[in-house]
């Protein structure tokens, strides 16, 4: 099976091609006409993978602040809270027990009053405006920032195993430079930050049979997602930021898990 | 990658919105909703707090109007259905409930289960279902329960959609019929219940499954789609395949369909008996202190009709032909009639229809009009289905903000 995927970009580049041209009257833009074997031939069936973007919109300022990102982030982005109409108090508690109680939310009774008020301040006629500035703000400021404090915890938390220059140590501690780990799924090196790696796993080829402990207890969320960010864009690695909202999320919805992941057998898929 | 980069995104965006604009000259078009400021990746929704980014970084299609990110709903800007009566898989609309999404599908290895009161259950893969069954097309638009849902007075929760929560395509795949069929429907069965591979994060979260009569499903319209517009369907449409229920609404074409069970008593799973459920009265219509009325799931889709080559306050000249046009549908049945209006309802003229690619399926609708004095004009667009049901006069209301279907009126500017 071939194995197909996708990037948004191919895509662009195609799509603002097929808006060329004036569109006749009646147009029936004929699905069948557009590409070869459409329609008529049955399918051929591809793998198909691919990535879904991660929101970086956290909610903004404010006392139940926390709540909202740790509580409402585990199902869904901040984006369609801010995108609502204005509410009363008492609507948003209406709601917010909804979601307690139809989708298993885990918000305490106790955290109810406080949500809604925080909701009734916050989510007002101009906060979709809010959370799309919000959105170009962190992305600038992730790109600013990271390097410096990323660069400093790697050096504090990460270099002695994994050697300043990522190289590792040949037989004991996996190379992060060039890694395809590092280059590859965020939400996985999310993970293995989170709750660390026992049992054996390979490392561009090589086996490495060592354990790395969990930096869930010591790092915060933007801390790990800055880590992250510098590994994924130091000594030739060329993969994208990592935000804190991911890793927020990530940890949300695996704060249950006891244990460190066990190598390829949980993270090789 | 997890995003384009900013320079592949914002390229493509810049793209779009200059052919939009050269295309909006081109064609009297007036450009009130948008862009809203130089930051040209917004878009302005014509309600309160209606600003929303467009998005340009989701698989496999192109730039959407970002309503939520995770699970994601991504809108279908008006403009595409200006193109042709297909929406385009690329910019078809994007509706998930559940944020775990499989975002890999191994065809060889996915299975449609068939279960429950039949008597031959049956896991099938994709091979046999394409194999064994004789192939079915149909053109059906798939429109949102809460489609437009942003323009309720006064507001309701739930996704802030302006119209374009809505697309048609031509479906290919194998009728339902043939399935239970196959399978052998047994004795005391009533309904069938359809199930997907996306699942909440939390256990508590139900699954989302949706039901419909057996006769209903055995009707030899409803099928399972394997082909959208002639290509297999983006995923996040619901690749491999999906259920297609002609002319009613897009809760029940649940995606990524792996699960079919034969039910011996009435669905009572939240998503039938809680959520997706309307006031029983005609068009789903109360008023926000009406308390206490019968509630039945949402079915049947009502007739709708929109203008696609003006916007609201676009400026038109007068004495001069201006050709009007745009898309009609008319629910569960066909579009019988388009009227317009250029004199906000005083008189209305019947619209010329185009093709019929069959009567689930938008129709195009076209009229030349010529306004005769200047100042601001409102023009007004209604379908009548083939059953003479007509879109209202006022909108509905009920506290979901399912089924709007008022007449659409723009407001514009003869100079």
């Amino acid at each position: 099976m071939r194995s197909t995927t996708y990037s948004a970009l191919r895509i662009a580049i195609f799509l603002a091609g097929s808006l060329c041209g004036a569109q006749p009257l009646f147009a029936v833009n004929s699905p069948s006409s557009k590409e070869e074997g459409a329609g008529r031939s049955d399918p051929n069936w591809s793998k198909v993978t691919v990535e879904l973007p991660a929101s970086i919109t956290l909610f903004p300022g404010g006392s139940a602040q926390s709540v909202a990102n740790s509580q409402c982030l585990i199902c869904h982005s901040a984006g369609m809270v801010l995108r609502q109409p204005a509410r009363t108090q008492m609507q948003w508690t209406e709601t917010i027990n909804k979601m307690r109680s139809a989708y298993g939310a885990p918000i305490g009774a106790g955290q109810v009053d406080a949500l809604a008020a925080y909701l009734t301040r916050v989510v007002s006629v101009d906060s979709s405006a809010q959370s799309a500035s919000v959105w170009k703000k962190e992305e600038a400021e992730n790109g600013k920032n990271d390097s410096v404090d990323g660069a400093a915890i790697f050096a504090g938390s990460c270099a002695v195993c994994h050697q300043a220059a990522g190289t590792g140590l040949p037989g004991v501690f996996p190379p992060l430079a060039g890694s395809s780990w590092v280059g590859g799924r965020d939400v996985t090196l999310v993970q293995i930050l989170l709750h660390g790696v026992q049992g054996a796993l390979t490392v561009n080829g090589k086996s490495y049979n060592s354990a790395m402990p969990a930096f869930g207890n010591q790092l915060s969320d933007a801390q790990i997602a800055a880590v992250l960010t510098y590994v994924r864009s130091q000594w030739g690695n060329k993969a994208t930021a990592v935000n804190p909202s991911l890793v927020s999320t990530q940890r949300a919805a695996t704060a249950a898990r006891g244990g460190p992941w066990n190598g390829d057998i949980d993270l090789a898929r | 990658m997890k995003r384009s980069t900013p320079n592949a995104a914002s390229f493509s965006r810049r793209n779009f919105l200059a052919r939009t604009a050269a295309f909006g000259v081109a064609g009297f078009l007036g450009s009130a909703t948008w862009p809203v400021s130089a930051a040209d990746e917004l878009v302005e929704l014509p309600f309160a707090n209606g600003r929303r980014e467009l998005a340009s970084n989701f698989p496999q299609k192109g730039p959407m109007i970002l309503q939520r990110t995770r699970p994601p709903l991504l809108e279908t800007p008006f403009e595409v259905f200006d193109q042709g009566v297909f929406t385009p898989n690329d910019r078809f609309y994007v509706r998930w409930h559940l944020p775990n999404i499989p975002t890999t599908i191994d065809p060889a290895k996915f299975r449609l289960k068939v279960h429950g009161r039949i008597r031959q259950p049956t896991a099938l893969t994709l091979e046999e279902l394409v194999r064994d069954f004789p192939p079915f097309e149909i053109a059906a638009v798939n429109q949102c329960s809460g489609n437009s849902r942003g323009l309720f007075s006064p507001r309701v929760t739930g996704a802030q959609w302006d119209n374009g929560a809505m697309g048609n395509a031509l479906w290919r795949g194998v009728r339902l019929k043939e399935l239970l069929d196959r399978a052998g429907v047994a004795p005391g069965a009533v309904q069938v219940r359809f199930k997907g591979l996306d699942t909440g994060v939390l256990p508590q979260t139900p699954n989302l499954m949706k039901s419909l009569s057996l006769d209903h499903a055995r009707d030899g319209e409803v099928m399972i789609a394997y082909a959208m517009n002639g290509k297999p369907l983006p995923l996040l449409n619901g690749f491999p395949i999906r259920l297609v229920v002609p002319g009613w609404y897009a809760t029940y074409w649940v995606k990524m369909l792996a699960d079919i069970e034969v039910l011996d008593k009435p669905d009572d799973n939240y998503w039938m008996s809680k959520a997706y459920v309307i006031p029983d009265t005609p068009g789903a219509n109360i008023t926000p202190e009406q308390k206490d009325v019968k509630m039945v799931p949402i079915n049947r889709m009502v007739p709708r009709s929109f203008f696609t080559n003006l916007k609201d306050g676009a400026h038109v000249r007068a004495a001069q032909p201006l050709q009007l046009r745009g898309i009609a549908f008319g629910g569960d049945t066909g579009v019988a009639k388009v009227l317009v209006s250029t004199d906000s309802g005083r008189s209305w003229q019947s619209a010329r229809l185009g093709a019929d690619p069959g009567k689930y399926s938008f129709r195009r609708w076209e009229l030349l009009v010529r306004f005769a004095s200047t100042g601001p004009q409102t023009l007004m667009v209604k379908a009548i289905n083939t059953a003479g049901l007509a879109q209202p006069d006022r909108p509905n209301w009920n506290g979901s903000g399912f089924m709007r279907n008022v007449i659409e009126s723009l407001a514009v500017q003869v100079s």
